[in-house]
């Protein structure tokens, strides 16, 4: 519908809440460019008061390994 | 085995779904139409509120406000990214979809007549919210909303402190009083409405079966109504419901459901109703219905027709 959203890549947003804690996935970020995904997600995730936080554009994930689907190709 | 049994036992050994893959055709639309009610409650949640933001009595009433509408919106965010992973349009479910489409519950269809009003929407309204999804928090068989929900969960208690502290002060003010229990009387069986048909009319819930969620929609009501009923009490508001020591069960003194006065915003006790009714009253949706709808499109709306005319 709008042109501009059509651009639109969707990033993983991590985040650790304090030293020593697991950076652990939060949550997906929908942006133009890396540099506005890190703004997005800044806004939309601080529900804690994080000590780290980085986002990584989905398509940059590598996968090893993914767990294997109960219906694999004969489900939804 | 078909899928549908084997994913249902599944579930309620506690298997974890991840992926569309772990998904029949049943729990992805079952859990589509979950979310999609999640999102929309969320967000409509804001129109409501925004009616009377401006009548904050200080700065920080007001910051506090625009913090809770603020969580709202990323509430409605985590339910409409995880539709976005399962396929949905959700550009189009936002921007395009007709304001009757939309399945935020009816009680978020009306103005909210003062600051007051606002206090009590949070600390029943939300706290509906919270005993719904806390629920879900705790049962869901979907991995991706069960970690996605412990934002909420936090987000969600902290509006409804916020509703009680409104309402408390408000109590103690001899001129706001009145205004608490007016604001009461209509949104107390509202937040009642929020949990859906009574079980014994339910001949199966796949949310249940496919454990979406934990508790029936009775169980849900009493959870709600055990820290409702005491807080509205404990600070001098009359509630039409009371604690029955036999049955150990919140039982209300009203008929319910009942049939509802739009233009007075009053229950009318002596007309019950039926379950049927009140779905077909929530179709033909609330008074602001419309107007709410359309501020939340209004933007987008504008904008593309912004870049139309630069265009053309």
């Amino acid at each position: 519908m709008i042109e501009q959203l059509e651009k639109r890549t969707t990033f993983d947003v991590f985040t650790r809440i304090k030293r020593g804690d697991n950076l652990v996935h939060i949550g997906t970020i929908d942006a133009e460019t890396a540099e506005l995904a890190k703004v997005y997600a800044a806004y939309t995730y601080d529900e804690e008061d994080w000590v780290e936080m980085c986002v990584v554009e989905r398509n940059q994930l590598n996968w090893v390994k993914k767990p294997k689907g109960l219906f694999a190709g004969k489900g939804a | 085995m078909d899928q549908a049994e084997v994913l249902k036992e599944k579930v309620q050994e506690g298997f974890m779904v991840e992926g569309i893959d772990d998904m029949n055709e049943e729990y992805l639309k079952a859990l589509k139409q979950t979310l999609t009610i999640v999102g929309d409650t969320e967000l409509l949640s804001v129109p409501p509120l925004l009616t009377v933001y401006d009548q904050a009595p200080t700065l920080n009433n007001k910051i506090t406000a625009l913090a809770i509408m603020q969580d709202e919106i990323g509430h409605a965010h985590i339910a409409y990214r995880l539709l976005k992973d399962l396929g949905e349009d959700t550009d189009g479910l936002l921007y395009s979809r007709e304001p009757n489409r939309w399945k935020n519950p009816y009680a978020f269809d009306f103005q909210l007549s003062n600051w007051i009003e606002l206090g009590v929407f949070n600390a029943l309204f939300d706290r509906a919210g919270y005993t719904l999804l806390g629920d879900a928090g705790q049962h869901t068989s979907y991995g991706p909303w069960r970690r996605a929900l412990v934002k909420v969960d936090k987000e969600e208690l902290f509006h409804l402190r916020n509703g009680e502290i409104i309402m408390r002060s408000a109590m103690k003010d001899p001129e706001l009083r009145g205004k608490v229990q007016e604001a009461v009387d209509w949104m107390f069986i509202m937040a009642l409405e929020f949990f859906g048909v009574a079980d014994n009319l339910k001949s199966r819930s796949q949310q249940i079966e496919y454990k979406l969620k934990g508790k029936t929609n009775d169980e849900l009501r009493q959870t709600w109504l055990s820290t409702a009923v005491p807080f509205c009490e404990s600070i001098g508001v009359k509630v039409p419901a009371h604690y029955d020591e036999e049955t150990e069960k919140f039982v209300l003194d009203v008929p319910f459901p009942c049939k509802f006065d739009v233009e007075n915003k009053k229950w009318l006790f002596d007309q019950p109703d039926t379950w049927d009714n009140v779905i077909k009253r929530f179709k033909a949706r609330g008074p602001q219905n419309q107007q709410f709808v359309e501020r939340i499109q209004q933007g987008a709306k504008e904008l593309e027709k912004l870049r139309n005319e630069a265009v053309s």
